[in-house]
């Protein structure tokens, strides 16, 4: 190897002194504005660490699982001829069908319950917002791509390393004239309230009001089926949330927070407040308590997910 | 996190963002890409906050972050998008000279994604080759033949961009 060619590789060289030059002409005079900011980054960091937190939990909840399938189909024979292992509640999803050959019996398969979960959800989710904006004259919401049913769940939270449903989720758009604010120019401030809805796997969802937000007091109801209902406001009201926690310990939460508090960052400038602010907690937590719709996740199936968050 | 370390990871995103996000624009040649990877690169900063106390240590951390990125998104040849009805007006970037920045661009783009990353690591990051080796992953011997190889093709396309606009295209 030369002299010159070993500068060169070094980027001591002329080229080397080139490329440096050709990258300087790449910085533009005035900054672009990223869409994110520091806080943003802040709340999110939160959210991941609490994933985290949840995937380890999920992780050892689904080791004792296998142990405890293992153990029952090392028992009692197991095989495919058997009843589905894990049922301690009744659901619709496990309903089963008469299948194309005439086996009145057949299980549906791991696609169909899938399907019939999503189905469950979406239920829940038309039945909630129904009851949030009669008439969907102020929501709007962007359909999930080739979604066969009306109000399909987003992913939701899922754990990507072990491809666990944790959740299916719904968000909405809430404004005062029923028009979708996205796309939207980094300077708009026209106020929306974010709405969002999940559905949680038994035991999966945790303590909704850990952390993140200064929540003021939780009122807690327990109703006749046995569910919990727990509610609280931060930011003077304009984040609600409400959390119903059945007996099994599947989470229904539900949330809406006005764009005003998240101070701006995410979509741009910051958006005025809503003004009024059309919901209450009690309104919130009424909602949720009146849901009597069977739930996702009910009988412990594990949905198939694709689990892109 | 603790309150205080929480000030002093927004500190590092205010005062890093746009540096990084120039590196990340480098090396995929798409703005909003180099946000994409740029945010996800300084969430899992936030992670591992506790674990990168030293500052040097949070710029190697994230550049490693950042870099793996672009070359994951690079190989999966898809992005993420959402469809809108209507794209929203995008004003046109201040800069020196737009077409020169466009020319490096394209240039740039032409580039392996692995050589494209070893040219802004070493010119723009201003690494060494140690360095360099050590987040793409790599032994110091392959940065520098990258780098030659790099070096070479980027000069090739900006001479011949720059023969082409001025009309004196030499055949043979």
């Amino acid at each position: 190897m030369t002299e010159l060619e070993d500068r060169e590789e070094q980027g001591g060289g002329e080229a080397g002194a080139q490329a440096r030059e050709a990258f300087a002409r790449t910085v533009l005079q005035s900054r672009p504005r990223l869409a994110f900011t520091a806080e943003d980054l802040v709340l999110g960091g939160r959210r991941r660490v609490r994933r985290r937190r949840l995937a380890a939990v999920v992780g050892s909840t689904a080791s004792v699982a296998v142990v405890a399938v293992a153990a029952t189909a090392f028992a009692g024979g197991g095989g495919r001829s058997g009843a589905v292992v894990v049922a301690p509640a009744a659901s619709v999803t496990t309903t089963v069908t008469t299948s194309p050959s005439g086996n009145p019996s057949r299980p549906l398969t791991d696609d169909e319950r899938t399907l019939a979960e999503k189905k469950l959800a979406a239920a829940v989710f038309a039945e909630v917002l129904g009851k949030l904006d009669p008439g969907m004259k102020h929501l709007t919401y962007t359909p999930a791509p080739h979604a066969s049913v009306a109000f399909a769940p987003n992913t939701g939270v899922c754990t990507e390393k072990l491809k666990v449903q944790v959740s299916y989720g719904f968000d909405a758009i809430w404004t005062a004239d029923g028009k979708n604010p996205f796309p939207r120019p980094k300077d708009a401030t026209s106020p929306f309230i974010q709405v969002d809805i999940q559905v949680y796997a038994p035991g999966l969802g945790g303590d909704q009001f850990a952390g993140t937000h200064d929540w003021g007091p939780i009122t807690r109801t327990r109703l006749p089926d046995g569910s919990v209902v727990q509610t609280a406001s931060a930011a003077d009201g304009r984040r609600l949330q409400t959390v119903r926690t059945m007996g099994n310990g599947q989470e229904i939460v539900f949330s809406v927070i006005d764009d005003s508090v998240n101070g701006g960052g995410a979509w741009g400038a910051q958006s005025l407040p809503t003004n009024p602010f059309p919901f209450t907690a009690a309104q919130l937590s009424g909602i949720v308590s009146a849901v009597s719709l069977p739930l996702p996740f009910a009988d412990g199936f594990q949905p198939r997910t694709t689990c892109v968050p | 996190m603790r309150a205080s370390a929480e000030a002093g990871y927004k500190e590092y995103v205010t005062a890093r963002s746009y540096a990084l996000w120039h590196t990340a624009f480098l090396m995929c040649g798409d703005a909003h890409q180099a946000e994409d990877v740029v945010q996800t690169a300084l969430l899992k900063l936030y992670v591992a906050w506790h674990r990168v106390e030293r500052a040097e240590n949070r710029d190697a951390y994230v550049r490693r972050v950042l870099v793996r990125c672009v070359i994951d998104e690079k190989r999966r040849g898809w992005r993420r998008e959402r469809a809108v009805p209507s794209v929203p007006d995008v004003v046109a970037p201040e800069g020196p000279d737009i077409g020169e920045r466009d020319a490096v661009l394209q240039a740039l783009a032409r580039l392996a994604p692995r050589q494209r990353a070893t040219l802004v690591l070493r010119f723009w990051e201003d690494l060494s080759v140690e360095q360099t080796a050590d987040l793409l992953g790599c032994s110091p011997g392959t940065v520098r033949s990258q780098t030659a190889r790099g070096l070479a093709t980027l000069r090739g396309i900006l001479l011949d961009q720059q023969a082409t606009a001025s009309g004196r295209v030499e055949k043979g």
